[in-house]
């Protein structure tokens, strides 16, 4: 009886000596990473200095640390000052955790230009730069409203109210959010909100209505303002005029019209991006009831109207506004 | 609190009014406790700039008296209920005086086959389940100082035989049989270890076993215990789990003059949080056997013992720790002009009961590798593998006791690197009587010797340091019984550390997030002598000058000393 018990409590812990987990290497973080001394294994290297994004192509970089360290790496484009930051914690770079796409983190968008990379690191001195040049940049499928490189559309209607100092024009004074050019909305009018609009209707691109995707979940409405320095009063509203019943007009009032407000306070450029299945009826800057069949139906999109509003007393008002342009399945990534 | 104060009050006095009637019948018996405690110190430091902010001197102290009425109404039921008194020095008037109820319990037998006990209960199981573990190094104070820890320890019921004080309910039951087998033993209990409030769940403990004694030579018991959250008590999901499943074993072999006992333990463990990603999960087991081998004519003993603990294993009910190494102690809690906080020294562990924790807590409390890096959650420390073996020679005249001990253990998993610390312990005991040399002495002279040597190292790798870390403790004491029953007592114990280790800091659920560099040369060294005046077995007074020096080379706290003079009578009854 003893040695039977005996027996089978010595088989129990042999059998769980066999099950001991050596999945883990050790407990808590890599003393190494902690105090070990910093450098690099491998050099700074860039796979492909000279990249075509537009036509499918990326670039990654690779290197190798003595330990675990959070790495920053920044991609500056030395014309339009885009800037393009890939960061993580690990001691490789590799393909896996710095591949470039050509994608913009802060606005502007890359150009066909040279870029500075700087590599850094948050807790080591050590600072690595070298560059490459984009020969073509990212291209962004989806249908594309204006990006103001070939002027202004023909198809569009502008309104323009005769107030003091107005200026909408299609300009480059300052670094355009995507290419050279930017359309510029400004003016002093201390009688009305409406400092000028521009109606585009559908037909400005060769159709009755706007060639989108009839599920709005999959649509994405993305545009790039700019809010000069100073500027704390424009408003930019959008309204997106449905053609409910079919009959080839807007009837005000019983077909629907989403919006989209955008009250302009950082400075610089900046992309807004909204699916249209989350797009409001706003009436005065208050969310209503739809006025129509209340369906979000983009492929009954009938115009689009961008309207530059300030608070009359308010005093000059403007917005720089590039890139319109309508994505499918998810927001634009500049 | 006024109100509940006289309502103790009357309670008291109605207790004390019925005490003679108790003391005739065997119905209604009382018993209890009370001491007097004084503290008289002086603090000085060694600064360049004179500490004008803190005051050097400090009286503190208390009487108090645990008035307990065990009632038995029937033969097989008992109740017991204690209420404590307690007047802190200083407080007149009734400002200082507490009340409070310090133990209540009910106990019996149902049908003359099962035993219960509600209310306080002292539990124990196994090392590896439930078992409250004396500090290693707090287990050799000499006597001299010890009478001050004893205080400590019975009021946070920390008893020898390693029980731990619980609140719940616990039945034990027996089968006896008539062949094969001779008996089979049956016990659990359920004690509550947190309410539930805003937040925070019920949390409960639980622990059970059953033994097959096939005869006085082997036996065999399954053990479990479990402290866990009971969901929809409060509104948190985060629902913790950690039961523990243990077989134990112990066999005996009597041939000739050799006496050879086998025992061992074995089993696994489970920590988790449903509902909550971030909370790891935690699995592993252990194993542990032990040979004890006696030879009857020459009184030696040697004991070899093997433990392997996962580091994953996780058993709230065996590695809570006693002393909690976050708290800060009472006296001096701030020193120096700038008024920095005084982590507290092995003198507070001696004297502090604020220092000490009772309740069974998740996870793996906080320690300090200068006092015990190598067993700091008793035999069940987590990561562990090795040997430990013993000898004892104990002399049949009962004129000595030897013992020497050495323990090898490595880390089963390393921290922050793959290399593993190797553990090394040399321990040595000596208690001799003098007096029992000497037949003209007739008076009792009794000498204690302890000294403990601990190593911990690591090899460095790359630029991470080697971990190097020795801590020595060294305790004597000498206690001469002079005029009758007036003992004259001296002790010492010095606790010296240097070297260099990295701490683990630990998340909420117990996880290494980080590793501190502890660098660390210092020593602490209590001085003391009195006299102990013994009324009966029951009842003693003593009065001991002590001073406890303690300084650390790498420290923004200066050395330091505390010099006391310390007064305490004790009478249980």
């Amino acid at each position: 009886m003893r040695r039977i018990t005996f027996f089978l409590v010595a088989a129990f812990a042999i059998l769980l000596n066999a099950c001991r987990k050596d999945a883990d290497l050790f407990d808590g973080p890599s003393l190494n990473d902690i105090y070990g001394e910093f450098s690099f294994v491998e050099p700074l290297l860039i796979t492909n200095t000279e990249v075509d994004f537009a036509g499918g192509q990326s670039t990654a970089f690779t290197a190798e640390f003595s330990k675990n360290v959070n790495w920053k790496i920044s991609i500056k484009g030395l014309s339009s000052g885009a800037e393009k930051i890939i960061s993580g914690t690990s001691n490789v770079l590799s393909v896996d955790n710095t591949t470039w796409t050509g994608s913009t983190t802060i606005l502007p968008m890359f150009r066909a230009e040279m870029c500075a990379v700087e590599l850094t690191f948050s807790t080591e001195p050590d600072t690595v730069r070298d560059t490459l040049e984009i020969l073509a940049p990212k291209s962004n499928a989806g249908l594309l409203l204006a990006d103001f490189e070939s002027g202004f559309n023909a198809g569009w209607e502008p309104f323009v109210q005769a107030g003091a100092d107005m200026s909408f024009s299609v300009t480059n004074s300052v670094t355009a959010g995507q290419g050279q050019y930017y359309y510029d909305m400004g003016g002093a009018v201390d009688w009305d909100w409406l400092i000028g609009l521009i109606d585009i209707p559908a037909t400005a691109y060769g159709s009755s209505t706007f060639a989108l995707n009839s599920n709005p979940d999959n649509v994405f409405f993305n545009v790039m303002l700019y809010n000069p320095v100073g500027i704390t009063n424009s408003i930019v509203l959008f309204q997106f005029r449905e053609d409910d019943n079919g009959d080839g007009a807007f009837s005000e009032g019983t077909e629907d019209m989403f919006s989209v407000e955008v009250k302009m306070t950082e400075t610089g450029w900046q992309l807004i991006s909204r699916n249209y299945a989350e797009l409001a009826t706003i009436v005065n800057g208050v969310p209503v009831d739809p006025l129509g069949n209340g369906l979000h139906e983009p492929d009954k999109l009938f115009q689009i109207s961008i309207l530059m509003l300030a608070n009359p007393s308010s005093g000059y008002s403007q917005a720089l506004m590039d890139y319109m342009i309508f994505t499918e399945g998810a927001a634009l990534e500049p | 609190m006024y109100t509940i104060k006289i309502f103790c009050a009357s309670c008291l006095i109605g207790i004390c009014s019925q005490i003679t009637l108790a003391q005739t019948t065997d119905k209604v018996t009382v018993n209890g406790s009370s001491r007097a405690l004084f503290f008289a110190d002086d603090l000085q430091q060694e600064l360049t700039e004179p500490d004008t902010v803190t005051a050097p001197k400090e009286n503190s102290g208390h009487t108090l008296v645990d008035l307990g009425v065990n009632i038995r109404p029937l033969d097989h039921i008992e109740i017991q209920g204690m209420v404590r008194v307690r007047n802190d020095f200083g407080g007149f008037w009734g400002s200082g005086i507490t009340f409070d109820v310090r133990q209540l319990y009910v106990k019996g037998i149902i049908a003359d086959v099962v035993r219960y006990q509600l209310g306080d209960i002292d539990y124990v199981l196994t090392p590896f389940t439930m078992y409250n573990q004396k500090e290693y190094f707090l287990q050799h104070t000499p006597s001299t100082f010890k009478q001050f820890q004893q205080t400590i320890d019975y009021d946070m019921f920390f008893n020898d035989d390693a029980t731990r004080r619980q609140q719940g309910a616990a039945v034990d039951f027996s089968l006896l049989f008539s062949d094969l087998v001779q008996e089979l033993q049956f016990s659990g209990m359920t004690s509550r270890q947190q309410p539930a409030a805003a937040g925070q769940n019920e949390r409960l403990f639980s622990a059970a076993n059953i033994t097959l004694i096939q005869s006085k030579y082997f036996a065999i018991g399954y053990n479990f215990s479990n402290l866990y959250d009971i969901a929809g008590t409060s509104k948190n999901t985060d629902i913790f789990h950690n039961p523990v499943h243990t077989i134990s074993a112990k066999s005996s072999i009597e041939k000739e003059n050799w006496k050879i006992a086998l025992s061992g333990e074995t089993g696994a463990s489970k920590m988790w949080y449903s509902e909550n990603a971030e909370a790891p999960s935690l699995n592993d087991y252990f194993m542990e056997g032990k040979v004890k081998v006696s030879y009857t004519p020459i009184p030696i003993t040697a004991t070899v013992q093997y433990v392997s603990v996962g580091p994953d294993f996780r058993s709230p009910g065996a590695q809570t720790k006693q002393v909690n190494f976050d708290a800060y102690p009472r006296a001096y809690d701030r020193i120096t002009n700038d008024q920095l906080l005084r982590t507290f020294d092995y003198y507070d562990l001696v004297r502090d009961v604020a220092l000490y924790n009772m309740r069974i807590e998740s996870g793996l409390m906080n320690m300090d590798p200068r006092y015990d890096n190598i067993t700091p959650y008793g035999l069940a420390t987590p990561n562990r593998q090795g040997v430990q073996a013993g000898l004892q020679y104990a002399d049949k005249l009962d004129r000595f006791t030897i013992k020497a001990g050495y323990l090898s253990q490595t880390e089963i998993r390393g921290q922050g690197t793959t290399l593993l610390r190797s553990f090394g312990r040399f321990s040595s005991d000596l208690t001799i009587k003098p007096s029992a040399f000497l037949k003209q002495y007739a008076k009792q002279i009794v000498i204690d010797v302890h000294m403990h040597m601990d190593q911990t190292s690591r090899d460095a790798e790359g630029n991470v340091p080697a971990v190097d870390l020795q801590t020595n403790v060294i305790a004597g004491n000498i206690a001469v019984e002079t005029f009758k029953q007036l003992d004259v007592l001296f002790g010492m114990q010095q606790i010296s550390y240097s070297g260099f280790e990295f701490a683990p800091l630990r998340d909420e659920f117990g996880q290494i997030i980080y590793f501190n560099p502890l660098q660390t040369d210092g020593s602490q060294t209590l001085v003391g002598g009195g006299l102990q005046y013994r009324f009966t077995e029951l009842i003693s007074t003593s009065a001991i000058f002590s001073k406890f020096s303690m300084s650390e080379a790498i420290s923004e706290l200066p050395p330091y000393s505390i010099g006391t003079f310390a007064f305490i009578f004790k009478m249980d009854f």
